[in-house]
């Protein structure tokens, strides 16, 4: 697990975090996908966002992003609320989603030039080239969408979504598709985000192993509700030591037979 | 067997379910009812029942001309199959089919009979459909006949472009040529016409006009070798000729034989249509995962990188940023370029013309002025529905990428105007070229020593502000509705790519009346405002080019205030867009 030094202790409900969520609940007409969800994220701190299938992870994640509206409950992002002040919020934030999506017809720098202008990033040449450096994706820069791979796709949204420097990251199954290479490297990548700028991180994934190296702090949400909340360790020492996927198994099949 | 007729009468259930439930939301409701109401009025009523009364059209027997033409148009749709066939292999599998029949222990024979019968209930619909607007010349019998005769024609016609195209693919796959293939049946072609043209002219001379010509016609199809060369596309199209249900049993029987063995030859043909099957549905696949991106295409053939018109700075206003994107995706500076150096060269032929027109008014000068002139215009006026829907049609492309949209910083007025823009730019400029063009060609005809020319070109000058702000106010309303109604805006909703259903019929039909009203309201005050001007400037008695500029100056702020206000209104829709709610 890594160990980072502006981690502070994850808190229940709303508080001064970068991410604070309280009483978050969606509806889907009659259908509650997720339900009275509170939460923190520190500065620095990663959490992993846990569940079986269907248990609400996405939709947390679009609430969090301003994607779509929350039914009830408030979410602050770098300390401007979601639904009072959008502009705000979404300024600070980077949403990845598990398919890259790019425009076929514009170029990997085109992708860059037009990220910049709608975040405003007055150094953006200069963050950009050093962004596709970091991601081997300076000789690429000419390059269609099209022409690229899917992990160069990746690679080209992780470069859009880190130029404007985000406080608050959230990604969405960011190693679906990736070749083992490809997900050392975004893992490495969302790291140092964490630990050298103290980016606030969510990562929702069924990657449990990956989950286990990068993230301080884990939600294990099921049928939209909060289970399990807090470090590995507390989290472990509540269920007798289990590892992350036995404790994810145990959470998931408690309704198996029902 | 059953398996498959499970998966078609369980998907058709499905998506008739899901197209019921949808009704219960009243915009949909509304849309259904609006549809009906169409179907019913316009095409029953109006095109099947109130056509079908006229006396002229009845009693046409089988060697009628309109029997004769309705025959020689099977005959070239057939042709068709073999000179421009659809694909390598025309039968289409979706990616879904593919994954689980492929694989799955059947026989190829019984993959074709699928398909055969998949296609049963959209060409049933079809019929009926024609059978409604084909009314105006149906011949006797009811509507139950010739919606059956339909449906003969339609599946002849669709199984023998398939068997067509897997006799195509056996031959490519023995190494025949696609250029031999075509000269084969353009030869084959050539040879017949030859024979209708010797026949036709050892016919003595009919009566002048077009009613000669038709019976002329009629006689050549029914005289020497090519009344037996089209004996089996009259069987076909026999049954829809019948009057009466006698006549129609009578004529129903060869039909089907021919269509059963159509049905023959397509499931014995032991053709490989695996692998064309399979790069169609990626293909497919491609296109609609395109277009649910937010850029609808017709081929998946990837394009060079597009030099942008201009360099996007990393600051400044937000909107800018879509508008650039939007440049780039109609075609960069090089398409741009070609575009503005086709239209100088025009204008330069169009200055020629008028000075040659004016010294030397020739046949050939006026004809190539009218010609030019008159494309010109008719080019702006369909422009102006056009550009307004093309625009339109950018939103809801930029809209289908919403997830991306809705983590983007802007307010939502930014992003409208933004994908508004590019349409709109590029179509003004457009606008204004054929209008420079078609006025300096219609020039040709105003006396060059009177006023009419400074006044024609101030009065265009004027015409020119407001095309612009037409052009951006006729996108809000079928924008707002891609906004306010996205479940059938939507691309690749459905299997064919496009959202289908009656009530989607209804609400395009209800967005489109409203368009008109709201174009004709929105019209009303500038009218009013720029008629103030008009006379205002008219008392004063000022110089007529003042008077225009009084008149486009506050009818054109009038219009961009309103085209302002719902810009606004789009960016209300957006920032309130709740994809959780479709």
């Amino acid at each position: 697990m890594v160990s980072l030094d502006s981690a502070g202790e994850s808190t229940e409900g709303a508080g001064t975090g970068m991410i604070a969520v309280d009483g978050l609940t969606k509806l889907y007409g009659d259908f509650a996908a997720v339900t009275e969800l509170s939460f923190t994220v520190n500065p620095g701190e990663v959490l992993g966002l846990v569940g079986p299938n269907g248990a609400g992870k996405t939709t947390t994640l679009r609430c969090l992003a301003g994607i779509i509206p929350a039914t009830r409950g408030k979410i602050t992002i770098a300390e401007h609320d979601i639904a009072e002040d959008p502009l705000a919020a979404k300024q600070a934030l980077s949403f990845f989603s598990d398919e890259p999506r790019l425009f076929d017809y514009l170029t990997v720098q085109q992708h860059l030039d037009f990220t910049a202008r709608l975040y405003q990033v007055a150094d953006a040449k200069e963050r950009g080239m050093a962004l596709l450096e970091e991601l081997d994706m300076a000789d690429k820069r000419d390059l269609l969408a099209t022409e690229l791979s899917r992990g160069m796709k990746q690679k080209v949204a992780l470069a859009c979504g880190f130029l404007h420097e985000p406080r608050v990251m959230f990604f969405d199954e960011p190693l679906t598709g990736l070749d083992p290479l490809a997900i050392r490297r975004t893992k490495e990548l969302i790291i140092r985000q964490a630990r050298d700028r103290g980016v606030a991180i969510i990562i929702s994934s069924h990657l449990l192993h990956l989950l286990e190296e990068v993230c301080s702090h884990f939600l294990i949400v099921k049928r939209g509700r909060k289970v399990e909340h807090g470090t590995l360790a507390d989290i472990r020492a509540a269920h007798e030591g289990a590892d992350l996927e036995e404790i994810f198994v145990r959470i998931a099949g408690e309704d198996a037979g029902k | 067997m059953s398996a498959l007729g499970y998966l078609i009468t369980r998907s058709l259930a499905n998506s008739l379910v899901h197209r019921i439930k949808r009704l219960r939301q009243p915009k949909y409701l509304l849309g259904a009812a609006l549809a009906v109401a169409y179907i019913y009025f316009y095409f029953y009523q109006f095109l099947y029942l109130a056509a079908g009364a006229s006396p002229g059209m009845k009693g046409v027997s089988t060697g009628g001309s309109i029997y004769v033409g309705a025959t020689i148009l099977f005959v070239g749709i057939l042709t068709l199959a073999w000179v421009l066939p659809a694909s390598r292999a025309a039968i289409t599998f979706t990616e879904a089919e593919i994954a689980f029949l492929f694989p799955a222990p059947l026989k190829r024979q019984t993959l074709i009979i699928f398909k055969i019968l998949r296609s049963q209930i959209g060409l049933l619909f079809i019929s009926v459909f024609f059978t409604l607007i084909t009314g105006r010349w149906r011949m006797g019998g009811d509507a139950w006949t010739r919606t059956g005769s339909w449906w003969l024609i339609l599946n002849t016609v669709a199984l023998h472009r398939l068997g067509a195209s897997f006799a195509l693919s056996r031959l490519y796959a023995r190494g025949l040529a696609d250029w031999k293939r075509r000269l084969f049946f353009v030869a084959v072609v050539a040879g017949f016409a030859l024979l209708v043209w010797q026949a036709w002219t050892a016919l003595p001379p009919g009566p002048a006009g077009p009613a000669g010509t038709f019976a002329k016609v009629a006689q050549l199809a029914n005289s020497g070798v090519i009344q037996w060369v089209l004996v089996p596309f009259k069987l076909v199209v026999a049954p829809y000729y019948a009057h009466g249900l006698r006549e129609f049993a009578a004529a129903v029987f060869p039909a089907l034989g021919i269509l059963l063995a159509h049905f023959l030859w397509v499931v014995r043909a032991d053709a490989s249509f695996e692998d064309a099957a399979i790069e169609n549905a990626r293909r497919r696949a491609k296109l609609i995962a395109s277009a649910q991106k937010g850029d609808v295409r017709f081929s998946t053939k990837s394009g060079k990188a597009r030099v942008p018109l201009f360099a996007l700075r990393a600051t400044g206003f937000q909107a800018t940023a879509f508008l650039w994107k939007s440049l780039i995706r109609i075609g960069g500076k090089r398409t741009l370029s070609r575009w503005a150096a086709f239209f100088l060269a025009l204008a330069a032929a169009a200055v020629w013309l008028n000075h040659r027109g004016l010294r030397d008014p020739s046949a050939g000068v006026i004809a190539l002025v009218v010609i030019i002139g008159g494309a010109c215009y008719i080019a702006l006026i369909i422009s102006l529905v056009m550009v307004g829907q093309q625009a339109a049609g950018q939103l809801r492309q930029g809209i289908a990428g919403m997830d991306l949209l809705k983590t983007y910083p802007l307010p939502g007025w930014q992003f409208a105007l933004g994908e508004l823009l590019g349409p709109v730019v590029v179509g003004t400029l457009i606008q204004w070229a054929a209008l420079g063009v078609g006025t300096t060609l219609a020039l040709t005809f105003i006396d060059s020593e009177g006023h009419g020319i400074g006044r024609a070109w101030i009065a265009i000058a004027g015409v020119a502000v407001f095309l612009p702000l037409f052009n951006l106010g006729t996108s809000i309303l079928p924008a707002a509705a891609a906004l306010a109604l996205p479940g059938w805006f939507k691309p690749g909703d459905v299997a064919g790519g496009a959202p289908a259903g009656l009530e989607v019929v209804g609400l395009r039909l209800l967005v489109g009346i409203m368009q008109i009203l709201l174009i004709l309201l929105a019209f009303v005050p500038v009218a009013f405002f720029g008629a103030a001007a008009w006379f205002a400037a008219g008392m004063f008695g000022i110089d007529f080019a003042w008077k225009v500029a009084a008149t486009a100056g506050s009818a054109g702020f009038v219009l961009a205030l309103e085209a302002a206000s719902g810009v606004a209104w789009l960016g209300w829709l957006f920032d309130r867009f709740d994809l959780s709610g479709e």
